[in-house]
């Protein structure tokens, strides 16, 4: 199991580097960015009133998006490009990791070896797991170093409880897409199952925040327990977020080993 | 002792039968080969043994023991190999010999056997030809000295000089007291290697057969083009039936033994003659008359297909 474990790993080695440097670059864009807006923040202020409020919450915007480190980059950084590219990798580690391999054929090679299919199932899942936590560490706490190099202030416990938040969304995605990995034989309908669920998810918190009669809808969404704002600046993570994400995590894995446990595996 | 034992197998996918009741043995140390046309369930037969697919139906043991429940126990005695090898493209022979090794915990014979196939195990398997990817699968597929060899179509579009190579290694392995399980088309390849062979259809096994009883009904197809006139009467053996008649030749349809129509074909004065095996396909029909219930004996010659209690 350790084999196919730091197989995986090292196969996925470059893949998850460009993850990582993609969301450390975007990262030090905002942070470079960030005395610029800060300095324009009275007339951000304004602008920002001129807004529908209903707008501002479905795009998580309020005056501290330009008066704090914190409101500024879960605003920029991690209402949206975070997510999307931890979305982008954990997908595409799923889609590759069981499915990927039922379409070239390459399983044939693990499941004619003494290994278990539970085994295999979990040998690959860990791997997820442990590329999730590289990624979230990376890309979150090299906000740190960072700011000092910018000379900007910002609070430790906030970024602490953002990577918590972000492993346990990150851990939500990763399972959502592993299942749907044991389930189907293309890698293809992974991505798209996986992402189009995703999307939906997306509209869905939007369109709740800005209709009324169909705000009931965010509770589908995993956007809405997703609040980096509340995260990095009030250090605090929402009791449902837990559940939610640590529940679709924990289920889907369940299910995910069930099925690819039971499947017929035809190349 | 019996090294597979398959018992009342049952293969579907909705309403389409892949294998429908399959029971049969095989013992150690043969090379049985499983012969069928395309679409006959081979394919899925060797998918269930490895357990890739889940039987509707039916039992399989190996080595006595149950193939599902002690899957990862039975495979460390197994070596496969199918005829369309899929590797990881960004690998190479190497790579794939040492992951291996640590899967196993053991060191394989993997280095040994690539270089008596002049095979380059640094090379990434993306940029092997076809003819080097089956040799290093059968690379793998031998090199833990497997005591039961699973093979589908092992030499599928290789040419006669590497399939040979094959055979050599195979040959070798049965010496060893391997048992080889092996699915072919190839008659030439069957006739050569197999101790008995299984023949299935939609399905279901039609017979199980010694190699000498299906040498014995060995069919062949000639073309005869003559140099001047013949007499196409002259053709007409027990064994010899004329399925054609060109402007100036005859395509020949022989069972069994061709040396009675090559004396007569040597009175003649010819331009051209080719003899092939006749194809399997060819044989069912001639033998089995297109039905998939298993066949009385024809001719005396087919063994019982044995019964599993």
């Amino acid at each position: 199991m350790l084999t196919v474990f730091l197989r995986i790993l090292k196969d996925r080695r470059m893949v998850t580097l460009v993850y990582c440097l993609a969301s450390v670059l975007l990262l030090w864009m905002y942070i470079a960015l960030f005395p610029s807006f800060k300095e324009q923040s009275a007339a951000m202020e304004q602008m920002i009133k001129n807004y529908p409020e209903s707008f501002l919450k479905a795009f998580n915007f309020d005056i501290k998006s330009f008066t704090t480190l914190e409101g500024f980059l879960s605003t920029e950084q991690f209402s949206f490009m975070w997510p999307l590219l931890a979305i982008l990798s954990m997908v595409g580690f799923a889609g590759s990791a069981l499915a990927g391999e039922v379409e070239k054929g390459t399983i044939e090679v693990l499941l004619s070896e003494p290994l278990s299919r539970l085994k295999l199932y979990l040998s690959r899942y860990l791997a997820g797991l442990l590329i999730l936590i590289f990624f979230v560490v990376i890309s979150i706490f090299s906000a740190i170093p960072l700011a000092r190099l910018y000379d900007i202030s910002f609070s430790t416990d906030g970024f602490m409880a953002l990577a918590l938040l972000c492993f346990i969304f990150g851990w939500a995605i990763l399972s959502l897409a592993m299942f749907f990995s044991s389930v189907f034989s293309d890698k293809g309908k992974v991505f798209f199952l996986s992402g189009g669920l995703l999307v939906v998810m997306y509209v869905l918190n939007i369109v709740s925040a800005l209709k009324e009669n169909l705000a009931d809808l965010k509770y589908f969404s995993f956007f809405y327990y997703f609040n980096p704002t509340n995260a990095l600046y009030h250090h605090q993570i929402d009791h449902w977020a837990y559940l939610v994400f640590l529940g679709v995590a924990l289920v889907l894995m369940i299910f995910g080993a069930i099925w690819f446990i039971r499947r017929d595996i035809a190349t | 002792m019996s090294v597979i034992e398959v018992s009342n197998l049952k293969k579907y996918f909705g309403k389409t039968r892949a294998v429908d009741g399959l029971s049969f043995e095989v013992e150690k140390g043969e090379i049985f080969g499983f012969l069928g046309p395309n679409g006959a369930g081979k394919t899925t037969t060797i998918r269930c043994l490895l357990d890739f697919l889940r039987p509707s139906a039916g039992e399989i043991k190996m080595f006595g023991l149950d193939s599902r429940k002690h899957g990862p126990e039975i495979k460390k005695k197994i070596g496969y190999l199918s005829g369309d090898v899929r590797l990881y493209d960004g690998w190479t022979g190497e790579e794939h010999l040492r992951f291996l090794e640590s899967l196993r915990g053991k060191k394989s014979i993997g280095d040994e056997l690539a270089a008596k196939l002049a095979l380059n195990t640094k090379t990434k398997f993306k940029a092997l030809s076809s003819g080097n990817k089956q040799k290093l699968g059968l690379v793998l597929a031998l090199s833990f000295e497997p005591e039961l060899l699973i093979m589908d179509e092992p030499t599928l579009g290789l040419d006669p000089l590497l399939q040979n190579q094959i055979y050599e290694l195979l040959e070798e392995s049965q010496k060893r007291g391997a048992t080889i399980f092996m699915s072919s088309h190839n008659l030439a390849e069957v006739d050569r290697l197999c101790h008995r062979v299984g023949i299935i259809k939609e399905g279901r096994l039609i017979a199980i057969e010694s190699i000498q009883v299906l040498k014995e009904k060995r069919m062949h197809v000639a073309k005869v083009i003559f140099s001047g006139p013949f007499n196409s009467q002259d053709f007409l053996l027990p064994n010899v039936e004329i399925r054609s008649q060109l402007p100036d030749g005859l395509i020949l349809g022989i069972t069994g033994d061709i040396n009675p129509l090559i004396q007569r074909l040597a009175a003649y004065p010819l331009r051209e003659l080719e003899i092939s095996y006749a194809s399997l396909e060819e044989i069912f029909l001639e033998f089995y008359g297109g039905s998939s219930q298993p066949s009385q004996n024809q001719n005396n010659n087919l063994q019982e297909i044995p019964k599993l209690e």
